[in-house]
Parts: C-alpha cells; structure tokens; sequence
C-alpha cells in the first residue's frame, strides 16, 4: 500500500542545534505510527512540523498525496487547510466553550449545516463515550473526560491524519491504561491514520502499529514492539526500551555450524567467561555490547553444570514486585538485574549463578 | 516536689490556651482591618451626610441643583462618552500591543516590552500637557510643523475636542489594559490556538474566536479598570476640557468645591453620581462576565511558541514603535525642548537656550522647591504605611478575612479618584489635619492600598505554607517564624511594591487636588498651578518629576525582574 503520509529528509533548527535531523518516514493509510523517544529527542518536534505548526528548514512533507511542505520550493501549508485533527498533551479544551461547542468547532470552521453539526457532535461524543455530557462546562470535566472531549473534537472533522502529543501523561496511572485501551479501540474503529507521540515506552508498545525511536533529532530504530524489545540495533533502543543488562566483552569467534551466533568472551584472566549469544545488527569487530534482558535470566539452584553462559554472582539486593521478584545481583563486570516469576528469597550477599538464555541475549555495536 | 510541678504545668497549660485563644496575629489581623473599614466608610458616609444636608437638616438640593444647573446634564453625557470612549480606545491600543509582545516573534521585544509601560510612569497630566505644547493652534510645535509643510489648517486636530481628549486619555491609559493583556496571554496555554489552528481555524479566526475570548475576563477587568479611572480623572480633564470648554463630573465636581460660591451639597451629590456611573461600568462587566469566570488553563510541556509574523514583524514592530513615539519620545522631546527656552515661541530657537528654568524650579521658586519635598516626604511615607499594612494583611490563612480584604481593597478602587479627594475632604475638614500634609497621606494610603496590597499579597501566595508552618512546629513564636521566614522571603516583593506604590502616588493628581493648601502643594498639582502661568517652568518640572520617575522605574524594573526569576525557578 502506498504511503498515505510521507516525510523525506525532515530537518529543523532551534537555536544552534538540529532538533530534527534529517527524519524519514511513511505511514500507511488507517495505521497508527508512534514516535518515542526521550524528551528533546525532537518526536515532538517531527509531528509538529507535520501538523503545520512549524515549519522545517529542509525537508518535503506529504499527505494524501498532496505536499503540504516543501521546503526545496517554499511551499508552507498553513496548519488549517491540512485536514488534520489533533489532541494537545494539556488537552486545550477552550475554557469559554462548552463541551458541545468545543467539538463543534471544527465542523463550524468547516462551515456545516446546524443540523450536520449536532449530529455529528453527538455521533463524536459516542464515539468517545461521553454521549450525555455535550451541555456540560468543559472545565468541569474531569482530566479524563476533558482528554476525550479533545479526542472527539479531533475526529468529528474526519481529518485525514490525527496527530496526538503526548495526550496521556497527564493522567494518573490507572487512567492512562484505562484510555489507551479506549484509544485503540477508537483508532480501529473509526480507521484513521494517526501519528502519536510519546516518551512513555509502554503506552507506545501497547498502541503503535509500528514505532519509531528517536534520539538526539535522529531515528534510531523502527519496527513492531517486538522487534524493538527483542532484537534493538542500537544501545540507545535497547537501553530506552525495557529494562536492559548491557556487558561490554570482545569477539572470540563466530559460530561455523550456520548458526547466526557470536562467542563473546567477558572481562580477562580467571574471572573472563564465553557467552554465546544472537548475532544481532553487531559488526564483527573486536568489541561487542551484550544485551541481557532480567527475564532472559534464569538463577541456578546450586553449582552449575558447565561454565558456559553461565555469570557467577552476589545477591546485593532483593524486592517483591508482586508479579515478580527483581534481584540485583552484583557479578565482575557489572550490577546486574534478574527477574523471577512470583516470589523468591535469596540472602544478601549470597553466591549464586545465573545461566543467560543464548537464545534470547543478543549482540550489539558497541560505541 | 510533686505539687511544684503540677502547679508549674497548670501555669504553663493556662498560658497556652491564652496564647490560642488570643491568637496575636489574628488580632493584629483584624485590628487592620477595621482600620482600613473605618478608614474608607467614614469618609464615605460623610460626603453622603454632606449631599443630603444643607444648613445642618436634610436637603436634596444638591440633587435639585443638579436639574436646575444650565451644563450639568450636558456635562453628565460627556462623562460617559469620555469614559467609555476612553475604556475602548485604551482596549483598541493596549490589547494589540499585548499581543504582538507576547505572543509573537517581533523584533527587539524585551526593549519594546519596557518603553509599552513606561507611560504608566509618566502623568497623563504631564503628557496632555506635552500634546497640548505640540498641537496648541499656532504655536503648536508640531502644528507649526505642519502647516509649515503646507497641511490644511482646518485638517489640524483640535486639541481641546472631546475626541482628543478621549484619545490621548486612551494614550495614556493603554499601559493599564497592556499589562492585563500581557499577564493573561503570557498565562494561557498556547495549544489553545495551535488546537484550534490545526482544526480550520485561520489566524485571524484565532485571534477572534480563541485569543481574546479566552482572555475576555482578564481584558473585562482591565476595561472596568480603565472605566473608573476615567470617570474619576482630574488629569486630561484640567489639562484640556476646562480649556476647550468641555467640562465632565470630575471638573465640575472640583470647581463647586474650590471656586467660590462653593456648592458643596451638589458637589456631594454629583459625587454620588459618578459613583454611579462607575458602578454601573462594573455591573455591564459582572454581567458580560456572568458564568465565564473560569481561569485561563495553564500550559505545561512545551513553551509557547511565538507566532510567526514573517516579514509583518516590521509592521508589528512599526505599531508598537509609533506607540511609544506618541505616548513616550514625542512628549519627553517636546517638555526638554520647552524647558530649555527662555519663553517657548512653537520652535526651537538656540538663541533663546537656557538653564534658567531648571535651576529656578529646583533651587529658586519656593512653591516648587517645597513641592518636590513634599512630594518626596508624603508619597514615601503613604507607600511604607500601605506596605507595611499589606505586609500584615497578606499573612492571613483564614478564607474569611481573604475574602473580606478582597472587598475592601475593591471598594476604593470603585470610588473615582475626584470623588474620593472630595470625600477626604468632607471627612476631615474640621479636624486639625485638614491643611497638613497627613491628609494627603491618608488619601494616598487609602486611595491607593491596593497596588501595595496586590503586589504582596501575590508575593505571599508564590511561598508556600509549610515553610511558615514547619518554623512553628520547629518552636518559633508567630513573631519569630514572621520575622525569620516570611519577611526575608517576602523582601524583594515588598520593596517592588513600595516602589510601584511610590511612582503611581507621585502621579497621583485627581484626589490630591481637592486636597493640598498653600505650603502642601506636592508636584503635581503644581503643574496645575504653573499651567496657565508659565509653560517653560512647567515643562522643566515636568521634566524633573518624569526623570524622577523613570529612575524609580527603572530600579523597580531592575528588581522585579530579579525577583521574578527566583519566584519561578
């Protein structure tokens, strides 16, 4: 399917620095792309540029077919005449209007007919769930029931793209889940193709049809959730995302059976030990990062049976997290975190061993 | 032994349920404001004495005069025209200039921010005064100018015409609805407008439908503001009204009280009246207000972006650059050059240069050597009383006196400022300050408390309770913790506010002029007796008070933005 929205060799300045950096991407028609990264990364940056609230230095942007910036020609949409929808992190509900005349707005500014107007506003406000409450003063609305007038004022104009920021995080907790499954639900249902984004990783895991990590004004990585989490190209994707042990060793050698697997020995002497690991995006060069996920760890009862893939270590801490238990433990090379299911005590200080799951752990560039 | 200390715990439980009960700083609080009550509803409940009595029984021929008066009805209308053509005038320059230095990207703006309230220094006497010299018929300096380059004489704007008179009210005025706009828009979150951008709205709609509705309430109560300085002003009125024949209630008002016959029945009454008129100004804003009285939402995450005016930067920075040339350069230029002539012609002439001007008025004159002292003496002394008193006032915790001090900071401002001089007046006239300096303070004070009592009581709100509270629990007396903890805290707050509280007293011209007698003229109203006397003095003096005040300013200005760094890192 063709690209419905296309974003070629974005850059934009702040000051003396590139806050975008030559950014490329597509996003096919009803999918939900979203830009993660950690703040000043430049993803909201990128999404506003795209929206027609800023207008980039280099760069060609594309909707629908249609260039709505073109910075080789000087053509600047202005942000109106795009077609687009959008819902603001502080939600922007306009306090002088009330919950109806916040959604209409749009459609108003579309210059609909009075009827088309009330039922498409009411249509919306289903949409969101909050079908009764169009009469209400939009500021006496709860944080959630206010993100959900935006999010309806956003769809009732049918706009080609929806574009949020960061539209959850200031919600609780508990809130923010509850939204993000609605969200999903919403963004299937009406199938619109939307650009999200965020630095929280697992609101951006549960929603993007694919994700894009940012940094530094650069795209590091893109891919599904899975593929981000389990198989990052980069330190900075596979620290960002999940929660990673990263070891610095040197190559020892490839594996000749076909299998796609590196032999990477950690630390020297007596204390070094060989892991063999996934392959991954590393270059065959002498020094390799390794990425352990906690889970990808499991603890030994006792002595284990052969040295390989297996770190020896001393319990530092221990916590109960309910669902699992985190303990930190501390090995040659470094503080390292081990996650097992439900509950489980160790001692402070005791000896233990930990076998990585060669299957699992992956080799990385090191920088 | 035993005895002993059950006796000494008895002593010490006694003295602590005094303390609680009495609560010293809920009795100081309180002590205030009564005094501030009596000091506003004695003066208050006099001049209604006065307007309902004559010969010592009750009258209403004040009112009847007022029927009776051949221009007085006529006088009624152009106060309200001058009022409210004033109030949308101010709003017309005031809210364009807001908006251009807050919110968009024109160029030099922290420069253009400073010279936008620079008038809020400047008398508006003072300035009515510099156009009056620049479009005076004939020896106008720019009316000279003009014609000189061939402009019809009957194109020349009349500057004793109610029109002018609204306009340069308006001039003067704006810097009011410019701060209110200002702090309102710098307040609001600006994805209001990028929101309301992104869903079709053009810029011009955005402005309209989400800018200035968002911001209708902040701009409402400047207006109301505006409106009740105006009804109430003595300054434009004098300057150009009594000379082109256009009198309003505040001209009238004070020529019944100092113009024999004095006619203090229908003064009080016509008082009465403009209260009315003020009142009813802010009625029309309550009501406009009506369920709109949320708050702005405030933005968090990302700055507010300016908008980008492209090449209509130079235009915007064109409109605010032509403000401050009207309302600042033009009137300083014109009163240096005045000042500096030994009798003022419509041009400068270097043959006719002098010093004389300045040195009499500072060294020679006594009138206006004794002005500048007691001007000095009394507004510093009104400033440290309002703040010191504001200071108290601001540290209350109970939502009752909050509210109570809300009221009765609002009362006086709702009081045109010639009304509220003729209330002084009535009050005091048979007691022995009544031709002192004190009773220029006392107005002063009460007049104007609440600038002191806003700016501090903001201050106070920026620091948070705890800081208070864990001082007490760490064993500090209400003293103690007041004078360890809140007043280092509070210091930058006050000694800003003292010296805005300075600078608008030292302006101060409307009450102040049913006030003073000979030997307590304070500057301003020296102005009003120089006016028509000596037009190279007045303007050096003129030149010497707005000097005076720009250097005040520009500490204020110093201090304030130091101080409000630290309050909001």
């Amino acid at each position: 399917m063709a690209a419905f929205v296309a974003v070629e060799g974005l850059r934009k300045t702040f000051g003396q620095s590139w806050a975008v950096d030559d950014v490329n991407f597509e996003v096919e028609e009803g999918k939900l792309l979203v830009l993660l990264g950690p703040s000043g990364c430049g993803k909201t940056t990128t999404l506003r540029c795209v929206g027609g609230l800023e207008q980039p230095e280099h760069g060609r942007i594309v909707i629908d077919g249609e260039d709505v910036t073109n910075a080789a020609k000087g053509l600047f949409l202005q942000p109106n005449v795009r077609g687009m929808g959008m819902v603001a992190q502080s939600y922007a509900i306009w306090p002088h209007m009330n919950v109806f005349e916040n959604v209409a707005f749009p459609l108003r500014m579309q210059k609909f007919g009075k009827s088309e107007i009330s039922e498409r506003v009411r249509e919306a406000l289903n949409v969101v769930r909050l079908g009764e409450l169009g009469g209400r003063n939009a500021t006496d609305l709860s944080g959630g029931q206010q993100q959900r007038v935006a999010l309806a004022r956003a769809i009732v104009g049918r706009p080609k793209v929806l574009l949020f920021d960061e539209p959850l995080s200031n919600l609780d907790a508990k809130l923010r889940e509850e939204m993000r499954y609605l969200l999903k639900d919403i963004q299937r249902e009406i199938k619109i193709t939307a650009i999200y984004v965020t630095h929280d990783q697992a609101e951006a895991m549960a929603l993007g049809d694919e994700l894009l990590v940012m940094n530094e004004g650069r795209i590091e990585q893109r891919g599904s959730a899975k593929s981000l989490y389990c198989e990052p190209r980069t330190r900075f994707v596979a620290d960002f995302i999940g929660v990673a042990n990263l070891l610095e060793g040197t190559l020892v050698g490839e594996s000749a059976n076909g299998e796609d697997t590196l032999e990477v020995k950690l630390g020297s002497g007596d204390t070094s030990r060989i892991l063999k690991v996934l392959r991954g995006s590393a270059e065959t060069r002498r020094d390799i990062t390794i990425l352990i996920r906690p889970e990808w760890v499991r603890i030994l009862s006792g002595q284990p049976e052969s040295e390989n893939n297996v770190i020896r270590g001393f319990v530092d801490k221990c916590q109960y997290l309910g669902d699992r238990t985190e303990v930190l433990v501390n090995t040659e090379y470094l503080t390292m975190r081990a996650w097992i299911d439900g509950a489980a005590e160790f001692e402070d200080g005791q000896e233990i061993f930990m076998e990585i799951d060669g299957g699992k752990c992956i080799a990385l560039p090191a920088n | 032994m035993i005895e002993l200390t059950a006796a000494s715990s008895s002593a010490s439980r006694t003295r602590a349920f005094f303390a609680e009960s009495l609560r010293i700083d809920k009795l100081v609080f309180w002590a205030v404001v009564v005094l501030l009550a009596v000091a506003i509803l004695y003066p208050a409940s006099m001049s209604v004495y006065a307007a309902f009595t004559e010969r010592g029984s009750f009258s209403l021929g004040g009112f009847g005069r007022i029927l009776e008066h051949p221009s007085v009805r006529k006088e009624i209308v152009t106060t309200i025209i001058f009022a409210a053509g004033a109030t949308l005038g101010a709003t017309a320059i005031g809210v364009p200039l807001a908006w251009i230095n807050a919110r968009t990207d024109v160029p030099a703006r922290q420069f253009l921010e400073i010279l936008c309230v620079i008038p809020l220094f400047i008398s508006a006497f003072v300035g009515a005064m510099a156009w009056r010299l620049l479009l005076v018929p004939r020896a106008g300096m720019l009316t000279r100018m003009l014609t000189d380059w061939g402009w019809p004489t009957e194109l020349l704007p009349d500057v004793y015409s109610i029109t002018s008179m609204i306009v340069i009210q308006s001039i003067f005025y704006s810097p009011f609805m410019y701060l209110y706009a200002v702090a309102s828009l710098r307040q609001m979150d600006p994805s209001l407008e990028e929101v309301a951008r992104i869903h079709g709205a053009s810029l011009w709609q955005t402005i309209w439908r989400i800018t200035l509705s968002v911001n209708g309430p902040a701009l409402l109560s400047g207006m109301v503001l505006v409106f009740v300085f105006t009804v109430g002003t003595l300054e434009i009125p004098m300057a150009l009204g009594v000379a082109g024949g256009n009198y309003v209630l505040a001209t009238r008002i004070w020529t019944l009280m100092s113009y024999y016959p004095q006619d203090l029945a229908m003064a009080a009454s016509l008082g009465i009246l403009a209260i009315v008129i003020a009142g009813t100004g802010i009625l029309i804003q309550q009501r406009l207000l009506g369920e709109r009285k949320f708050t702005t939402v405030t933005g968090k995450g990302y700055r507010a972006k300016r908008i980008q005016l492209g090449r209509g930067r130079w235009v915007a920075f064109g409109l605010v650059f032509s403000y401050v040339l009207i309302a600042v350069i033009a009137p300083l230029v014109v009163l240096v050059l005045v000042g500096l002539q030994k009798y003022w012609g419509g041009i400068f002439k270097l043959d006719l240069f002098t010093l004389d001007n300045f040195r009499s008025v500072m060294f020679e004159y006594d009138v206006t050597r004794r002005a500048i002292v007691n001007s000095l003496v009394a507004c510093s002394a009104a400033a440290t009383i309002a703040v010191f008193l504001s200071a108290i006032l601001s540290q209350t915790r109970s939502r009752r006196g909050e509210s109570l001090m809300g009221l009765l900071v609002l009362l006086p401002i709702a009081i045109p400022g010639a009304v509220f001089g003729m209330m002084v007046l009535f009050a005091f006239v048979r007691t022995p300050i009544y031709n002192t300096l004190y009773i220029i303070i006392f107005a002063y004070v009460i007049g104007y408390f609440y600038l002191a009592y806003r700016a501090i009581y903001s201050v106070r709100l920026s620091i948070h309770d705890e800081l208070e509270q864990s001082a007490r629990i760490h064993g500090a007396t209400w003293w103690q913790s007041t004078r360890k903890i809140l007043l280092p805290l509070l210091k930058p707050g006050i000694f800003s506010a003292w010296l805005m509280t300075f600078v608008i007293l030292v302006r101060e011209f409307s009450s102040v002029m049913f006030l003073y007698r000979n030997g307590t003229e304070v500057m301003s109203v020296v102005f009003f007796l120089l006016m028509e006397r000596h037009s190279a003095r007045l303007a050096a003096f003129m030149v010497i008070q707005t000097v005076l005040l720009l250097i005040v300013m520009a500490i204020f200005q110093r201090i304030s933005y130091r101080n409000s760094e630290t309050i909001t890192v």
